[in-house]
This record gives structure tokens, C-alpha cells and sequence, in this order.
């Protein structure tokens, strides 16, 4: 979806200064973060990226990085009718037991424990690659309301694919269909070729997308 | 109070506008830029204590578990990991070939491979050639070896402006690059991970892989800077 997360190539924004020191700095960013990577909940989902994108802009904007994670966090617990907004706004009164048969949040160990375990998103699949590494390609020029891993400022352009990462999910939401598992590509884009003559000639700019994505640029 | 709130409300609202395809109507952008104006007003602390105290009453969550994530991402994991790679990769030739060729198999031997950086891809900064990792999407960042992302990472500007002016960018971090250095950006918003193998400054020959590993910073394996030589 074309919404203000896509931010590649906007400009008006300042840079500030790099931080250093702690990266969650409030207790409260650490209390939600916590929360966030603890919730193992049967039938819950977060909405993962696509409910992120979905915030109302102005809010995308002015809500702190963590307070983002809150917002989608009380949307998706409320929407899966695991907390209430009343028992969200008085915390200190009663509450409905959920009803989940022998659910146990995970403990300490068990959860870290899966964050060490291996996270590859490749897939053994035996699906033909469309392009090989040196292909020149162009990127479809497709606006999808759902999720997409394509930012605006490829759509549309030629590139050149530089490395190829097998077979993975494609996560993109292209309205039902189902398009599966795909070959992974890191495709290069000149600089000139994104942003016209702004661009320095020596900049590179390379985006990971899927075969979906591309078509031979002949 | 009321003239900031309408004035920020309405600085928000032609932010966006700036953003081309983002106008979704009139009456979606007011209702949009009201609920915006209250949840910003809002004590994130107050929400988010109240978030955690109803879950763990309802015993959806178990708060030692959250403590635990909390110590596992302050203190297990961190920028400490990706150094030690980068030092062994100046000290071993053999090991940097493996990395740049295959840095997924390499982070599997080292059991790094945990979320958020198992498809991993490392990148060598030379004379000739600079690296710089950014998400333009989200905030995707090498997590089993450097921790979480800085807030600078993370934020708008550098979002917005690294794949279009990187030169600009590292330029306001203190980093000017002749013109004959080709500028490699690595928008990471997909499913592979970028780790940056900053150059070895000059005046550290001899030295020990924990020696030199204490020399890598956190920027310069996202290449938003250059190492500088032990004083």
C-alpha cells in the first residue's frame, strides 16, 4: 500500500544527530518490547508489518518508534477480542478470563530459546528461478493496496540482478491470489537511473524483490 | 495549548500530504489526523503499564518471560557480536573470503542464525567502495548481531534520505566521500540481512582479535561511519 512508511526518497526531514548508548530508552519502550517479542497467544496475530502500514499517517509520523508497536498491539489484542478497551482503560478492574484450553504463556527459557534458533526464511522448494544473476530486469509498476516488499521508488525502473537468495515466501498482499514461494533476487539500480540527474553517478541502490516483481528488461 | 495542538495537528496533516498517493479524501484524513491528535496526546507509560497489567491478569503473559526478553536484547545480543566477526575477518583471510562469499553459512557455524539474521549478507568497505545499510520499508536490522537499531536508524530522515542522497546523509555524520568512491546502499526491506565490514584503521597491525574487535563500532558495521586509528 502507498502509505507514508514507503519513505525512500522523501525529503523534507532533518536528520538529527546519531544516538548512542541504551536503545531502549524508557522504561516503557522496554516493558513494550518485551510484551511484544513474549506474546505467543494461540490465534493472535500482531498483523505483523500490514498493520503498521495501515496507522493514519499523521500518526505514522508523530508517534515515537516503540509507541507504533503499543498502538498496533492494543488494535490487534482489541480487534482479536483477547483484551477490551474498558479493561484497557481501567486496568485496576475486573476482567473475563479468556477462554483458551491449556494455554500457558511460554516461560523465560523456551522463549529466548526461539530467538537463537535458526530463522532462515529459505525454502526447499523446486520452483524454476525466472532470472540469473547479470539479467537485466524491470521492476512491474504495481501499486497493490496490500502489503508489498516493492517501495515506490523502484516501480517502474531497470535493474540489473546482483545476487540470487533461492526460493522464499513471497509476502506480499496481491488481493488473494496465490502466488507462493518465489526466487529471491538483489537487484542493483544505478543511481541516475532512480532519482535522474540529483543522483551522484557512483551510487548504487540494491533491493531485494521476487519474481513477481520483475520482467526482462529487452 | 489549543493553538499548538491545532497548529501540530495540521503541520502532520501537510507532512503527509508531501508524501504523493498518501491523500486518501478529505473526511478519511480528518478522522485520521483527530484519532492521530488524541493517541499522541496519550502517556505511552500509562498505556502501556495498563497493557501489561490487564494480559498478565488474564494470564496471557507471563511477566518473567518479558523480563527475560528485556535481558536478552540489552545485554545478549549487540553490536559486540558483529565486532568479533569483523576482527576475525581482518586477521583471516580465509574466514573474510567465506563471509563475503556466504555469510549465512559462516553466521550458522558461529550459531548466529537466530531471528532476524539468519539470510545474511556481509559487505567490505575499500578505498574504492562504501557500504551503507538502511529500511526504507520498516526498521530491518541484524539482530543476532547487532542488537536492536539505533533510534537514528529507525527514524524518518535517515529512512527517507539514504537511498537518494547518501552521500548527504554520511556527509551530516562527519563522513565526506571523495568522488570517485562508489556508494553501495543496501535497502534491506525484504529478507536478507546487511552486515557492513568497515575498513581496519591503519596503526593497528599486530594487534589481537580482542583488541581490534574493541575498535569496531555499531555505525560502522551499518556504514554510517569510518573507523579512525587507536590514539
Amino acid at each position: 500500500m502507498n502509505t507514508i512508511h514507503d519513505l525512500g526518497g522523501m525529503d523534507g526531514f532533518t536528520l538529527a544527530e546519531r544516538d548512542q548508548g541504551r536503545i531502549l530508552k524508557t522504561e516503557w519502550e522496554r516493558q513494550i518490547w518485551g510484551l511484544l517479542r513474549s506474546l505467543r497467544i494461540p490465534g493472535y496475530s500482531t498483523g505483523g508489518r500490514a498493520a503498521l502500514e495501515s496507522m493514519p499517517p499523521e500518526l505514522y509520523l508523530g508517534l515515537p518508534y516503540y509507541a507504533r508497536f503499543l498502538w498496533r498491539a492494543e488494535k490487534s489484542l482489541i480487534e482479536g477480542g483477547f483484551v477490551t478497551e474498558e479493561e484497557l482503560a481501567n486496568p485496576d478492574g475486573p476482567v473475563t478470563m479468556p477462554d483458551i484450553p491449556n494455554f500457558v504463556p511460554p516461560g523465560p527459557e523456551e522463549t529466548v530459546a526461539r530467538f537463537a534458533r535458526d530463522s532462515s526464511a529459505e525454502l526447499v522448494a523446486e520452483v524454476p528461478a525466472l532470472f540469473a544473476v547479470g539479467d537485466g530486469v524491470i521492476v512491474r509498476n504495481e501499486h497493490p493496496a496490500g502489503h508489498t516488499r516493492v517501495p515506490r521508488y523502484v516501480r517502474g525502473h531497470q535493474g540489473v540482478i546482483h545476487r540470487h537468495h533461492g526460493v522464499h515466501h513471497f509476502q506480499d498482499d496481491v488481493g488473494g491470489q496465490d502466488v507462493g514461494q518465489q526466487h529471491l533476487y538483489t537487484v542493483m539500480f544505478t543511481g541516475p537511473e532512480l532519482w535522474g540527474s540529483r543522483a551522484h553517478v557512483k551510487d548504487r541502490i540494491y533491493v531485494e524483490l521476487w519474481d513477481y516483481h520483475l520482467k526482462p528488461a529487452s | 495549548m489549543a493553538d499548538d495542538k491545532v497548529s501540530r495537528r495540521e503541520f502532520m496533516a501537510r507532512s503527509s500530504m508531501a508524501a504523493s498517493g498518501v491523500v486518501a479524501g478529505a473526511a478519511a484524513s480528518k478522522a485520521g489526523a483527530q484519532e492521530a491528535d488524541q493517541y499522541l496526546q496519550s502517556d505511552f507509560s500509562v498505556r502501556t503499564k495498563a497493557l501489561v497489567a490487564v494480559l498478565t491478569k488474564k494470564k496471557l503473559i507471563n511477566p518473567a518471560t518479558m523480563d527475560a526478553v528485556i535481558d536478552y536484547y540489552e545485554n545478549k545480543v549487540g553490536p559486540h557480536i558483529g565486532a568479533r566477526i569483523v576482527a576475525k575477518s581482518w586477521l583471516d583471510t580465509d574466514y573474510r573470503q567465506r563471509l563475503l562469499a556466504d555469510a549465512r553459512a559462516v553466521a550458522r557455524e558461529d550459531g548466529l542464525t537466530g531471528s532476524q539474521g539468519t539470510d545474511l549478507v556481509a559487505v567490505e568497505n575499500t578505498p574504492q567502495v562504501h557500504n551503507l545499510v538502511v529500511c526504507t520499508l520498516c526498521s530491518c536490522y541484524p539482530w543476532p548481531l547487532l542488537g536492536l537499531p539505533p533510534a537514528w536508524y529507525k527514524d524518518t530522515p535517515y529512512r527517507a534520505q539514504a537511498v537518494i542522497d547518501p552521500r548527504g546523509v554520511l556527509k551530516k555524520f562527519g563522513l565526506e566521500l571523495a568522488d570517485d568512491v562508489e556508494v553501495r546502499v543496501w535497502d534491506s526491506t525484504a529478507e536478507v540481512r546487511y552486515l557492513v565490514i568497515p575498513e581496519r584503521p591503519a596503526g593497528t597491525e599486530g594487534m589481537s582479535e580482542d583488541e581490534l574487535a574493541a575498535l569496531v563500532t555499531r555505525d560502522s558495521m551499518i556504514g554510517a561511519e569510518k573507523l579512525q586509528s587507536p590514539a
